[in-house]
């Protein structure tokens, strides 16, 4: 009988290692340039 | 198609080390690059944290924040990969922590007599499968087993970063697993009964 805990633990680092977001990668690119320009205008309020 | 420099050359045609170091100048084109070359990557790392493709959005974003932030400490001899990778769990570890008011514990009386349960695990289970289960387990276990099974955290280790006892670590490990166990038994062994022999 095969080792239910080994082998899911295989299979769940497969299927991390295949993960494909790059669908998602122009939304996180434009949320991350929001933010940083959200950053960079609270930098200037404090200054 | 991003196109770095004067000569138009290749986005893909950059190793890691050119773009970083144009990314340390400020260059916003190289920071882009960078991002989109690892997103999966970094994506298929907080969502094993979150299981929230938002949430594993934002985690992403606070961590390549930081990797900007600290592009000149970056080792050249080291990968860039594992660096941004450490920084990716360190931030989902943080976020965990912060939402530690949302975990739920459940008590070991209600998780049904798994103990002995040793089901035969499908090996061409799909990957929507091992999600489905994974993301049913509570966030505490969820983060013990990732930081044991997957990154290769020893219970010491995992007690320091989320603030409890290597004991409770090993105790959330085994618990996590257990109840791994009786989810694969009610998702996908029908006609089973969680206590009879398999």
């Amino acid at each position: 009988m095969k080792r239910f805990d080994d082998i899911f633990t295989k299979n769940l680092g497969k299927v991390f290692s295949d993960y494909n977001a790059d669908h998602l990668a122009d939304e996180g690119w434009n949320s991350f340039l929001a933010r940083k320009q959200g950053r960079k205008k609270t930098e200037v309020i404090f200054i | 198609m991003l196109v770095m420099g004067k000569r138009g050359k290749n986005e893909k045609e950059y190793t890691d080390l050119e773009i970083i170091l144009r990314c340390s100048a400020g260059e916003v084109r190289a920071q882009e690059i960078l991002y989109r070359r690892y997103f999966s990557f970094a994506m298929s790392v907080a969502i094993r944290y979150t299981c929230d493709k938002g949430e594993a959005m934002q985690i992403v974003n606070d961590s390549y924040m930081k990797v900007l932030d600290r592009i000149t400490e970056f080792d050249a001899t080291r990968s860039f990969r594992s660096w941004y990778g450490k920084v990716v769990v360190n931030t989902a570890i943080d976020n965990y922590r912060r939402n530690l008011k949302h975990a739920s514990l459940i008590p070991l009386a209600d998780m049904g007599p798994t103990e002995e349960l040793e089901p035969e695990i499908d090996a061409e289970l799909s990957a929507a499968d091992i999600l489905s289960l994974f993301s049913q387990m509570p966030e505490n276990y969820r983060v013990t087993f990732n930081l044991f099974e997957i990154e290769g955290y020893s219970h010491d280790e995992i007690g320091k970063m989320l603030g409890i006892t290597a004991s409770s670590s090993r105790s959330n490990l085994a618990r996590a697993k257990r109840l791994l166990r009786e989810l694969y038994v009610r998702n996908f062994i029908p006609g089973k009964r969680k206590n009879e022999a398999i």
